[in-house]
């Protein structure tokens, strides 16, 4: 979205364009920041088969800092 | 090789086009101020004015509403993508309501439109105001006690409600047909469209003279310097994790608190407000949207940086948000959300500046009141035979800061509304004021004082009226700081006519919260205390002069016996 920082690194993941009919109302959240994601949302495939969706490149880079964090703080 | 006109744009160039931007906006306000038919427009300018960059960056906005200002980086964004690009025509106004697409709460609706010249779309322009009524089961629309939003109104995703210039009037009949007061409605939203139509005028000039290019130059410059004024701003703050909790005390429905954590994240020249800890979300209406958390840590962030910096899209993209879906922080459908715009905001904003407080203590405030004590209501008007609905608010007292007391009657900062003139309200709307006054005592003491609440007093004057409320810091109070003391609590008393006592709504009509419900039936005669709550004060009492507590009261804003036991004072 218009408010998310400016990503200044390619990031990897691929590009999906909600495919379901203009009546479905379900709903796809961002793994990062927790939005709900209006159209297209950035797919990152991990380890294990599993995938995040993120609004974008600087929702990835989001994940990973706050990830980051988070090991910090458990490991502290 | 000769720079073009867009790459030699000079610094006094740029100051001028950004404050022709700003201008429009507050043009824009005015229009809307003018002609709009309710109290909630016109009195309290429950509204914002934007200018968006066709890929959905804010690049002009005057000083209105915090929260809607914060919330249109989203709702403009998010009706691009979703209706897309190439669906804008020239003299299409889209509307915009719904609370999980990017919007605030229900009532809050957003009027968007295009900009083109030539061929081009070159801006969008947009405002986002609150409807007084849009439907749902409480007059005013604010139902205090649903547990979902299907009972909040009627819920509009990005539609459009005028296409290349017509009314698309199948639209306008559902709207129409699902509101108490069509006719407050067709006027407040002719004039958010009328102030769109001024904005265009406005922006197809500027570009006539500095041509596009220059202006889509300048809107890019404009967003990078903010961001690297902000990103500047944040590197002075020491990197580290600052927590802060608070509680909505509850939600309507159930009588226990409901908690928000936040784990603020400051690393270099970038912020992370980590909510994920939070509590579910709430059955009653207290959640907070994804955008009004958004909203609020940029309000927070903005409050404690200089305040010049440009208020566009760019200062924002340092800030980050991180919630769970499902939480009091970020209501997953069909949750209810109308209270979280107005009351949970305002913790998030206090929460935020509470943790910053622990970085750089200078630069933020104790806590504020952090309530809109929102009370509504509606009825049959007995002289006019018409229907009608008031979304009424009430200011709060604000904490007090490192260099001055905290405003007083103000309402909290996600709102910057002003307050409806009594002589207004009176004219309108069946009730008789009987007081209305700051409240003494209310604000909590410091060398820097809390601001006062205030406390009005009505009395039904008509067969009936319908009442709802939404009220929080009831049994909370705000916060001081520092040595600071806490301000004084809301309270919502009601008083049946020919008693003698007032007392809370739930003694009297068996509401569950005392101060969250709706419906309530009160007659002629009965009356309605409502007090709001005072700031929390800055720093210790005892260092406060002598002068300053004497003036406290002289001015009735302190008791002599209160100035003896917070303050020590022996006058």
């Amino acid at each position: 979205m218009g408010t998310k920082a400016k990503s200044h690194t390619k990031s990897r993941g691929q590009w999906e364009e909600n495919r379901e009919p203009w009546y479905d109302q379900t709903a796809v959240y961002c793994d990062a920041c927790g939005m709900l994601i209006p159209n297209k949302r950035l797919v990152v495939k991990s380890g294990g088969g599993n995938s995040s969706k993120f609004c974008g490149p600087a929702c990835v880079q989001l994940d990973q800092k706050v990830q980051q964090f988070k090991k910090l703080r458990a490991a502290s | 090789m000769k720079k073009t006109k867009a790459e030699s744009l000079d610094v006094v160039t740029l100051t001028v086009i950004n404050n022709a931007l700003v201008n429009i906006c507050r043009e824009m306000g005015t229009a809307m101020m003018r002609t709009s038919y309710s109290p909630i427009f016109n009195e309290a300018l429950d509204f914002s004015c934007v200018i968006f960059t066709p890929e959905g960056e804010m690049i002009g906005q005057a000083e209105f509403c915090p929260t809607m200002i914060g919330s249109a980086q989203y709702a403009v964004k998010w009706t691009i993508e979703e209706l897309g690009l190439e669906s804008f025509e020239p003299g299409d106004v889209v509307i915009h309501n719904d609370p999980y697409r990017g919007q605030c709460h229900m009532p809050e609706h957003m009027v968007l439109k295009p900009v083109f010249f030539g061929k081009k779309l070159r801006f969008f322009v947009a405002n986002i105001a609150h409807v007084g009524e849009i439907g749902g089961m409480a007059p005013g629309s604010f139902a205090a006690d649903a547990t979902e939003v299907y009972q909040e109104g009627l819920r509009l995703p990005p539609i459009k409600i005028m296409r290349r210039g017509d009314y698309v009037k199948d639209v306008w009949k559902i709207i129409l047909s699902n509101h108490r007061t069509p006719k407050s409605s067709w006027g407040d939203l002719h004039a958010m469209i009328g102030s769109l139509s001024i904005a265009e005028d406005r922006l197809v000039k500027l570009i006539e003279r500095y041509g596009a290019d220059v202006l889509a130059e300048a809107g890019s410059r404009l967003l990078d310097y903010s961001e690297r004024w902000m990103r500047a701003e944040i590197r002075e703050i020491p990197n580290g994790v600052y927590r802060a909790s608070d509680c909505m005390e509850d939600d309507g429905i159930r009588n226990e608190p409901v908690w928000m954590r936040l784990n603020l994240i400051v690393a270099d020249d970038e912020i992370i407000a980590d909510w994920t800890e939070s509590d579910p979300q709430a059955r009653g209406p207290i959640n907070a949207t994804f955008v009004v958390t958004a909203a609020a840590t940029y309000s927070a962030v903005l409050h404690a940086t200089n305040r010049d910096i440009p208020r566009n899209s760019g200062c924002f993209r340092p800030v980050r948000i991180v919630t769970r879906p499902g939480t009091v922080v970020n209501v997953q459908h069909p949750g209810p959300s109308v209270g979280g715009n107005t009351e949970t905001h305002p913790h998030i904003q206090n929460m935020v500046v509470a943790a910053l407080s622990q970085a750089i203590p200078g630069r933020t405030a104790a806590a504020e009141g952090a309530t809109a004590c929102n009370f509504l209501f509606g009825g049959l008007h007995p002289e006019t035979r018409q229907y009608y609905t008031n979304y009424h608010f009430e200011g709060c007292g604000w904490g007090g800061t490192a260099s001055h007391d905290g405003n007083s009657v103000m309402c909290p900062v996600n709102g910057n509304c002003r307050n409806t003139p009594v002589e207004v309200f009176e004219t309108k709307y069946p009730f008789l004021t009987l007081e209305y006054s700051m409240r003494k005592d209310s604000g909590g003491a410091g060398k820097y004082r809390g601001g006062l609440g205030s406390a009005r007093r009505l009395r039904v004057m008509a067969p009936e009226i319908t009442v709802s409320a939404l009220l929080d810091r009831t049994r909370t109070h705000a916060w001081g700081l520092f040595g600071g003391s806490e301000g004084a609590s809301a309270r919502l008393l009601v008083k049946k006519k020919g008693e003698s006592d007032f007392t809370s709504f739930d003694k009297a009509f068996g509401t569950t919260s005392p101060t969250k419900f709706t419906r309530i039936i009160l007659r002629e005669g009965d009356e309605v205390i409502i007090e709001s709550p005072g700031g929390g004060g800055y720093l210790p009492p005892a260092e406060r002069t002598a002068e300053e507590i004497a003036n406290d009261i002289r001015q009735g804003y302190i008791s002599k016996e209160a100035a003896r036991k917070q303050y020590g004072y022996k006058g």
